[in-house]
């Protein structure tokens, strides 16, 4: 108690309390006015895990990807940080509106309200500014492309078209600039900003108080007058707490905020908006070209205006809907338009077909790319991904000197004449093999020739397919393979070591990563298939290392991580 | 119970409640790369030139450029620290860190005295062992671990928690 006085004689705290505390709220709590003060709440929460973000992020092209990376993978409960951050916004999004429609039917908005309401609009605006800034900051395919066509959106308006998109975007270009620039939006100017309304709107209705229904009697109304504490506060922490509550259980359910594959100006990216500016992306759709700035920025500023003007054009005597009917329709004629628009387009993209493999292309190129990062950003950014990985290297390789004759079970590839590497030395491939090489998918459609098809019982053509594995050490040995090797004579045609060249390929090594560079460099070599080679040599044309490429891709190495040695 | 007390319950139960589903993850996020290798660097010895080619007694200092991770990153190779070697007779060689096992600075040599000097706060270690022989430094400069393979000196480079007497790699 001693502490607390001597606390309170300096500071004055309990008398600071009480006024929060006991402030009356006409007419008594109601559940109608939770929304602000669950607004404010969600409004601490982002300060806060937007200040631990801002201790990972980095604003660069080239850092930004693998800083949030990081901070999702490595930090312990840092995806749910992010996530919470992430999904906060939604939330706040849609609590704007409820608070808005709430203030809008109880006719909050009236004098001596103005102040509050204006300074609400602005607020609205204001965290539409902090998503937008927000969603580009992790530099990924989602945040780049969405965020370019708001640029290009803004870009088409009349007159100060230009001038505003380059500004906004700092040059001519998206870049190391616009990244920066949004980053001091969405972390200083914007907080600044927020706060500093927020503050004053606070102000204002801690002045002014609460607006009651137009229905309900003055004197009942000072009757039922209560102080704020208790239950008021009560409902606004209970719906407060429910709030977090789902919110966080919907961030775990999403295991955090996505994060696609880094922003790749060369891809062909499905752009889609976050969900509350799909109204905006839809209206693009429907409004024909040259019109499409002048419609945006119209519809923006009527309902910008149209609240602005509301409390001093709406004058009836009791804000009772009856008197407001003008007004009433044309707020929900927007309401109307924005949620039409907005659900329009998210069922467009669920009957295109299009959209869903476009979708799931992303996801695995997302998957790609989180599985890279694990070995490390490279130097040149995350972008650089890609062009270190052996795998993707391989397939450009491939792309290039094989796909005419081969396959290696890519979507790309044609039907060549030379044998499919589909699967390629796996027990169930080189089992089709010694069963029947003149298969089409074998050497059947090449000039290679001598050997017919193995006709034994399954299981003998199991044991010798491991038998053949083994030589390469891809399987382990088979004593029973070997037997029926030798006693199918089919070591008098393929040497298995050092044996001098015969008639069919040397099975030495077979499959392995020496065989492999054999039968690339020089496919005619007499221990391998000699004259009735059709394949080019590529000694000296690929390089060790491209061979390498080659070899992760044809065997499908997806998940090899480039871990470089230190 | 009485209705205050109830709504005091409801009260805590709801704050400490948000405070621990966001203030829990916002505090681990804060502090979890205390306990994490952030910066990395390869364990591989780094090569220098021929023995022979230094001069005895005389320390000559070389930078150590090495490929790391710093978190997200993966570098190519750059300058991460510097060794003072120093060839004995009958061809052996010592190395020290550069970094003043004090608070860090860089180490020089004064080659008057014969001493390195730190130009922070005047300690002087010896040219023979590295030992501290005046100033703060509450230990000697550090060793590292020397090689020498086909005549050419590899030294593994290591970095040690500054200001203590022990020593500790951090």
């Amino acid at each position: 108690m001693r502490l607390r006085d001597w606390l309170n004689n300096r500071t004055g705290y309990r008398k600071l309390l009480d006024h929060l505390l006991n402030e009356p709220v006409l007419g008594g709590a109601r559940w109608a006015y939770i929304f602000g003060s669950a607004l404010a709440i969600l409004f601490c929460i982002q300060i806060l895990t937007g200040i631990v973000l801002a201790f990972y992020y980095s604003p660069s092209t080239k850092e930004a990807w693998g800083s949030v990376y990081y901070l999702d993978q490595e930090i312990l409960l840092g995806w749910f940080v992010r996530g919470l951050h992430h999904y906060s916004s939604s939330a706040i999004i849609l609590l704007l509106v409820t608070h808005l429609f709430q203030v809008f039917l109880y006719g909050a908005y009236r004098p001596p309200r103005e102040l509050t309401w204006w300074s609400g609009i602005l607020m609205l605006f204001v965290t539409l500014a902090f998503s937008l800034t927000g969603y580009l900051l992790p530099w990924d395919q989602k945040g780049f492309w969405a965020t370019s066509v708001v640029a290009s959106i803004a870009g088409t308006f009349p007159v100060i078209g230009h001038f505003l998109r380059t500004t906004l975007q700092g040059g001519n270009d998206f870049g190391n600039l616009t990244l920066t620039r949004f980053f001091g939006f969405h972390v200083f100017l914007l907080p600044a900003f927020l706060t500093s309304l927020f503050l004053f709107h606070l102000f204002l209705f801690r002045r002014n108080g609460v607006t009651p229904h137009w229905k309900r009697d003055t004197n009942e109304l000072h009757k039922k007058t209560e102080p704020f504490w208790p239950k008021q506060i009560i409902y606004d922490i209970i719906f407060a707490t429910a709030l977090v509550f789902v919110l966080s259980l919907f961030v775990i359910v999403q295991h955090g905020a996505p994060l696609d594959a880094p922003a790749d100006p060369s891809s062909s990216y499905l752009a889609r908006p976050e969900w509350y500016f799909r109204w905006l992306f839809e209206l693009l759709k429907i409004v024909p070209g040259k019109w499409e700035g002048p419609a945006v920025l119209g519809f923006c500023l009527f309902t910008f205006f149209f609240l602005a003007a509301l409390p001093l054009v709406e004058k009836s005597p009791v804000p009772s809907f009856k008197n407001r009917r003008v007004h009433l329709v044309v707020a929900f004629g927007i309401a109307g338009l924005i949620s039409w628009l907005t659900l329009s387009s998210f069922i467009a993209d669920w009957n295109d077909k299009g959209v869903a493999l476009q979708e799931k292309q992303a996801q695995t190129e997302t998957a790609k790319a989180l599985q890279l990062a694990k070995g490390g950003i490279p130097p040149g950014g995350a972008l650089d991904l890609y062009l270190n990985d052996s795998y993707e290297t391989g397939k450009r390789l491939f792309m290039e000197h094989c796909k005419n004759c081969h396959k290696a079970g890519g979507e790309e590839e044609g039907e060549g004449s030379a044998p499919d590497l589909t699967n390629f030395m796996t027990h169930e491939w080189v089992k089709g093999l010694i069963a029947d090489p003149t298969d089409p998918k074998y050497f059947g459609k090449t000039k290679i020739t001598g050997m017919d098809p193995t006709d034994v019982p399954d299981e003998d053509l199991d044991a010798l397919t491991d038998y053949v594995l083994s030589l390469g050490g891809l399987a382990p040995h088979s004593k029973r393979g070997e037997t029926l090797f030798e006693d199918s004579g089919c070591h008098t045609c393929h040497p298995r070591g050092n044996e001098e060249a015969s008639d069919g390929p040397t099975l030495d090594q077979y499959g392995s990563k020496t065989w492999m560079y054999r039968v690339i460099k020089n496919p005619d070599h007499p221990l391998l298939y000699g004259e009735q080679n059709e394949m080019p040599a590529f000694d000296g044309k690929l390089l060790d290392s491209q061979i390498d490429d080659l070899i992760n891709y044809i065997f499908n190495k997806k998940s090899l991580v480039v871990s470089e040695q230190l | 119970m009485k209705r205050r007390s109830f709504f005091n319950l409801i009260l805590g139960f709801c704050t400490t409640a948000v405070s621990a589903i966001v203030g829990l993850p916002v505090l681990s996020v804060f502090f979890d790369p205390a306990r994490k290798q952030t910066v990395r660097r390869g364990d591989k010895p780094h090569e220098f030139e021929a023995v022979e080619s230094l001069p005895i007694d005389i320390p000559r200092k070389r930078e150590i450029i090495q490929k790391g991770t710093d978190a997200w990153d993966r570098s190519d190779p750059k300058p991460v620290g510097a060794v003072w070697l120093v060839r004995r007779k009958g061809n052996t060689v010592d190395a020290f860190s550069v970094a003043c096992p004090h608070l860090g600075c860089a180490t020089g040599f004064n080659s008057e005295k014969n001493v390195f000097f730190c130009p922070c706060h005047d300690s002087a270690f010896s040219l023979e062992d590295g030992k501290t022989i005046f100033g703060p430094a509450p230990r000697g400069l550090d060793p590292l671990p020397v090689k020498i393979e086909e005549g050419k000196i590899l030294v593994t480079f290591k970095k040690f928690i500054q200001g203590i007497t022990s020593r500790k790699e951090a």
